[in-house]
C-alpha cells in the first residue's frame, strides 16, 4: 500500500514537472487523467487539461459530455453529490487540489464560481456581494465597502446599481443579477473563475454584457468557461477543448481549433453535423 | 363553432360542480359563525373593564389572561428554542437517525394532549416534585408544540432552492454558515408561519394544562415551581359547569378573548410574512 501510494505520488510529480515545462510556466491548473463516475456511470473518461493563467478556456461539447461535472471537480462541488467518485489529479499551483486533506473552504476561496442561473441570495445587493468576504472573516465597514465597490466596478456593474446598493438583489435584471453573481465571485479574489454557460439564461444585450466582462477579467483571473455555445466559444475563449462522451477529444487554441481542427469529431461539431 | 356536439352538456356539468363546491363551502361556515354569534352574544352582558381589573374570584379574568400569556410566551420559547434547531437537524444534517426522529415527531403530533397532560403531571409535577406549576405546564405546552416546529422548520428549510445553497458553498461557506446566513433566512417565513400555528394550538389547549397547572385564582406568582397557575381554557371548561349565570358569562368572555388572541396572533403572521417577501 505503501509503496503503491509512493510509486503515484512520484509519478505525479513528474507530471508536474512534465507539465510545467510544457506550459512555459503559464499553467494554472493542471489536470491529470481526471475520471468522474456517478454510480455506475463514467461520466468524465481520463481527461488531461492545463488551463493556462489569465486566460479564458472554453470547454465545450454536447449536453452530458461531462463538462459541468469537470468544472465542478475544479472547486470540489462534485463533493457535495453524493454518489459522485473522483479518480485522477487536479493541480493548481502544482497542489492536488483533489487530495482529501486539501480544505474545500480554501479551495473555494481561490476558486470562484458562477453559475448557469443567476442565483441572487436573498437579500441585498450590498450584501451578497459582501457575502464572501464576510464569511471569510471581514468584519470593518471601511474594508467591506472598498471591496463592495471594487468587485461591482470589476463586474461593470457599480455604475448601474450605485445608488441602490441596499435594494434586494432580486430587484435586478437577469443579466445585471448574474454580473452581481460575478462581483460575488470575485469579491473574495479568487484566482480562478469557473463559469458554467453563464449566460444561457440571458437575454441577447444581457449576454452581450457578460461576455464583454469575462474578456476584460482574465486580465485578472484564469477563467474556464463551460458553453455548449460555440459561437461564444469562438468569440471570447483564447483556449478550447472539445469534450465528448466523457472524453476530451481536442485540445488547443481557440482559433486553430475552429479553423483547422484536427479531430474529425471536432469538425463534425463545430460545423453542425450533430450535437 | 357554437354547435358544438354535448357542448351543453359539458357547460352543465361545469355549473353544478361549481354550486356543490359554493354550497358546501356554505355548510362548514355555518357552525363557525354559529361559534362566534353564540360566544358573542353571551359574553357581551358581561364585557366590562372589570374582566381585565378583577381577578376570578371577584368576576373578572386577569389571572387567566395573565396565566395563559405567560405560559404560552414561556412554552413557545422553548420549542421555538428545541424545534427550529432539529428541524435544521432534520433538514441538513440528519442521516438514518434522523428519520428515526421524524416518525416519532409525527407520532408525537397524534398523541392525545391529554396523555401529553398526564405524562407532565406523572414525571414533572410527582417525580420531579415540581408540583402544579408553570414549568411543569410550559414543558407539557412545549411537548405539543414541538412536533410542528420542527416539521415546519424541517419543511421550510427544504425548500430552500439548492442553486442559493449552492451559491454558499461555492463562496467557501461551510454547511452551517450556509444554513445560519442563508437558509434560515429564505425559510423565515415558513418558520414563522409554523410556530404561529403553534403557538395558536398551545393557547386553545386545556388538557396538557389540567393535570400541570391546575388552577389559581391569583395573579401568577412568577415562581416556576409549587405555584399553581390560572389559564383561558380552564374558566370555559369549568365555569360553564358552575350553577351560576355570572360564571357562565366570564366562560363565555374566556372563550372571546382567546378567538380574538388567536385571530390576532393569525393576522399578525400574515402581516409580518407579506412584509418579508416584500423587502
Amino acid at each position: 500500500m505503501v509503496e503503491v501510494l509512493t510509486t503515484r505520488t512520484e509519478s505525479a510529480q513528474k507530471a508536474v514537472m512534465h507539465l510545467q515545462a510544457d506550459s512555459q510556466a503559464e499553467s494554472k491548473v493542471a489536470l491529470k487523467g481526471l475520471s468522474v463516475w456517478y454510480g455506475m456511470s463514467k461520466v468524465v473518461d481520463d481527461v488531461s487539461i492545463d488551463f493556462r493563467r489569465n486566460r479564458v478556456t472554453a470547454v465545450m461539447g454536447p449536453s452530458g459530455c461531462g463538462k459541468t461535472t469537470l468544472l465542478k471537480t475544479l472547486n470540489r462541488m462534485i463533493d457535495l453529490v453524493p454518489d459522485a467518485r473522483v479518480e485522477g489529479e487536479a493541480y493548481m499551483d502544482g497542489q492536488n487540489i483533489l487530495d482529501p486533506q486539501f480544505d474545500v473552504t480554501i479551495l473555494r476561496r481561490h476558486v470562484g464560481m458562477v453559475f448557469q442561473k443567476p442565483n441572487p441570495f436573498p437579500m441585498s445587493i450590498y450584501d451578497n456581494v459582501a457575502f464572501g468576504p464576510r464569511i471569510h472573516g471581514m468584519k470593518k465597514k471601511g474594508e467591506l465597502d472598498r471591496v463592495v465597490e471594487e468587485s461591482l466596478v470589476g463586474a461593470g456593474l457599480y455604475g448601474e446599481v450605485k445608488d441602490k446598493l441596499g435594494k434586494p438583489a432580486s430587484s435586478l435584471s437577469g443579466g445585471q443579477q448574474q454580473r452581481m453573481c460575478i462581483a460575488r465571485a470575485i469579491a473574495i479574489k479568487p484566482e480562478v473563475l469557473l463559469l458554467d454557460e453563464p449566460t444561457s439564461a440571458l437575454d441577447p444585450s444581457g449576454s452581450l454584457k457578460v461576455e464583454q466582462l469575462i474578456t476584460t477579467l482574465k486580465e485578472n483571473y484564469t477563467l474556464v468557461l463551460v458553453t455548449h455555445n460555440m459561437q461564444q466559444a469562438a468569440r471570447i475563449s483564447d483556449n478550447t477543448a472539445f469534450l465528448y462522451e466523457g472524453r476530451l477529444v481536442e485540445y488547443g487554441e481557440t482559433g486553430q481549433m475552429f479553423e483547422n481542427p484536427k479531430e474529425e469529431l471536432t469538425e463534425k461539431y463545430i460545423t453542425g453535423k450533430f450535437g | 363553432m357554437n354547435s358544438e356536439k354535448g357542448l351543453g352538456a359539458r357547460k352543465a356539468k361545469d355549473w353544478t360542480m361549481r354550486g356543490v363546491a359554493l354550497a358546501l363551502t356554505l355548510v362548514i361556515l355555518i357552525p363557525l359563525f354559529d361559534i362566534i354569534y353564540v360566544v358573542a352574544v353571551n359574553s357581551a352582558p358581561a364585557l366590562s373593564l372589570t374582566i381585565l381589573t378583577k381577578t376570578t374570584a371577584d368576576g373578572g379574568l386577569i389571572n387567566a389572561i395573565a396565566g395563559s400569556v405567560f405560559l404560552v410566551c414561556f412554552s413557545s420559547l422553548l420549542a421555538i428554542l428545541l424545534g427550529v434547531f432539529s428541524g435544521v437537524y432534520l433538514a441538513e444534517f440528519g442521516g438514518r437517525f434522523a428519520s428515526v426522529v421524524r416518525l416519532l415527531a409525527d407520532v408525537l403530533t397524534g398523541v392525545p394532549s391529554i396523555v401529553v397532560g398526564y405524562f407532565g403531571f406523572i414525571v414533572f409535577v410527582l417525580d420531579f416534585g415540581w408540583g402544579f406549576s408553570a414549568l411543569a405546564a410550559a414543558l407539557a405546552l412545549t411537548i405539543i408544540m414541538l412536533p410542528y416546529v420542527t416539521r415546519t422548520t424541517e419543511f421550510a428549510l427544504r425548500k430552500v432552492p439548492s442553486d442559493m445553497k449552492e451559491g454558499s458553498f461555492a463562496l467557501g461557506a461551510t454547511r452551517s454558515t450556509t444554513v445560519n446566513r442563508i437558509s434560515l433566512r429564505y425559510a423565515a417565513p415558513g418558520i414563522l408561519t409554523g410556530v404561529l400555528i403553534a403557538v395558536s394550538i398551545s393557547l386553545g389547549e386545556t388538557a396538557p394544562l389540567i393535570y400541570t397547572a391546575d388552577f389559581s385564582n391569583y395573579l401568577p406568582s412568577g415562581a416556576l415551581t409549587h405555584s399553581p397557575v390560572g389559564y383561558l381554557t380552564y374558566v370555559t371548561w369549568a365555569y360553564i359547569s358552575e350553577p351560576f349565570a355570572s360564571a357562565h358569562q366570564q366562560a363565555f368572555v374566556a372563550s372571546l378573548i382567546l378567538m380574538l388572541l388567536v385571530l390576532s396572533i393569525g393576522l399578525c403572521a400574515r402581516f409580518m410574512v407579506a412584509r418579508w417577501w416584500k423587502s
